[in-house]
C-alpha cells in the first residue's frame, strides 16, 4: 500500500465514522390527546382553572412544564369552561398537544396537571400516558385526566405527586 | 442532533484527521529512504575534466535546489486531502444535519389543536 493509498483510506474511514454517527434526524410525533374523565364531578371540573403538560423520558423529565394553550394562547382550561364545547356543555375534551422528539428509542411520558383555579398548588385532577418513540410516525396518545384521590377525607383533592415537575 | 452534538462531532472529525495526518507521515519516513541533497557546482576529483573549468560562463552556473525526494507538502494530493478536510470541517460547523420539526398546524388531524412543542422547533 503506496502512501497517499493509506492516506485516502485513513480519510475515508474518518468519513465514514462521522457520516455513521450522524445520519439524519426522523422525528417521531405525538399526538397527545387530552381528555377529562366524564365520572368527574362538575364542581371539580369547574374548578379546574389551568393546565400545565410535562414531558418525561422514563422517568426523567425533558422539557419544563408548559401551559396547554390553544393555538392563538388563549388558555386551554379556564374556570367553567374547561372540558366544555362553546356553549359550556361538557364535551370533557381538551385538546390535542403536539409534541416532536428527535430520539431514535425510548419511552415518552406525559403528565397533564390540572390545578385548581383558587388554590394555585393545588393540582385536583391529572393524568398520565406514554408511547414509544418510533421515528418517522405520528402516534396518538390518549390521555385521560382524573381525579386525585382524597387524602383527607374532609379536604379537597391532592396528586401526591404534582410537584416533583419543574415549570 | 442538537446544535452543539454538531460541534462536538466537528472537532471530533477534526480530531480524527488530525490522527490520520499524524500517523502517515511515519509510513512515508519508513517507506522511502531519504538522500542527502549533492551540491553539483563542488568539484571534486572524479568530476569530468570540462566541468572543472570554472573560469567559462556554462561551468558556474549553479542548479537550482532539487529533491531527489520532495517533502510532503510539495505534493498534490496534501493539498488536495487539505483542502477536502477543511471544506467537510466548514460545511460540518456551518450547515445542520438536521431539518426543523414540522410546524404545529400541520401534524394531523385535531379537533381542538393546541400549542405544540418539542425537538426541533
Amino acid at each position: 500500500m503506496t502512501s497517499l493509498q493509506r492516506v485516502v483510506c485513513l480519510i475515508g474511514s474518518a468519513a465514514a465514522l462521522l457520516l455513521s454517527a450522524g445520519g439524519c434526524t426522523d422525528y417521531t410525533y405525538f399526538n397527545v390527546d387530552i381528555t377529562i374523565d366524564p365520572t368527574i364531578s362538575d364542581q371539580t371540573r369547574r374548578e379546574v382553572g389551568s393546565c400545565r403538560i410535562y414531558v418525561l423520558e422514563g422517568s426523567r423529565q425533558i422539557e419544563p412544564g408548559h401551559e396547554l394553550t390553544k393555538l392563538d394562547g388563549v388558555p386551554a382550561c379556564k374556570s367553567y369552561t374547561t372540558g366544555t364545547d362553546d356553549y359550556g356543555n361538557p364535551t370533557y375534551e381538551v385538546g390535542t398537544m403536539d409534541y416532536s422528539s428527535a430520539r431514535s428509542s425510548g419511552t415518552i411520558n406525559f403528565v397533564v396537571n390540572m390545578i385548581e383555579v383558587n388554590s394555585p398548588n393545588a393540582v385536583t385532577v391529572q393524568g398520565s400516558a406514554g408511547a414509544n418513540v418510533a421515528p418517522g410516525q405520528v402516534i396518538t396518545v390518549p390521555l385521560k385526566a382524573k381525579t386525585c384521590p382524597r387524602t383527607d377525607p374532609a379536604g379537597p383533592t391532592a396528586c401526591p405527586d404534582a410537584t416533583q415537575y419543574l415549570d | 442532533m442538537t446544535r452543539s452534538s454538531l460541534r462536538i462531532r466537528t472537532v471530533c472529525f477534526g480530531v480524527i484527521a488530525a490522527l490520520a495526518f499524524a500517523t502517515a507521515v511515519p509510513a512515508w519516513a519508513q517507506e522511502e529512504p531519504s538522500s542527502e541533497y549533492v551540491d553539483p557546482t563542488i568539484v571534486k576529483d572524479e568530476t569530468p575534466e570540462g566541468v572543472k573549468n570554472l573560469g567559462t560562463e556554462q561551468a558556474v552556473t549553479k542548479k537550482q535546489w532539487e529533491y531527489a525526494n520532495p517533502p510532503v507538502y510539495k505534493k498534490w494530493w496534501f493539498w488536495a486531502i487539505t483542502a477536502v478536510v477543511t471544506a467537510t470541517v466548514i460545511t460540518l460547523a456551518v450547515v445542520p444535519l438536521t431539518s426543523s420539526a414540522r410546524s404545529c398546524t400541520t401534524t394531523g388531524p385535531r379537533l381542538i389543536p393546541l400549542n405544540c412543542y418539542g425537538d426541533g422547533r
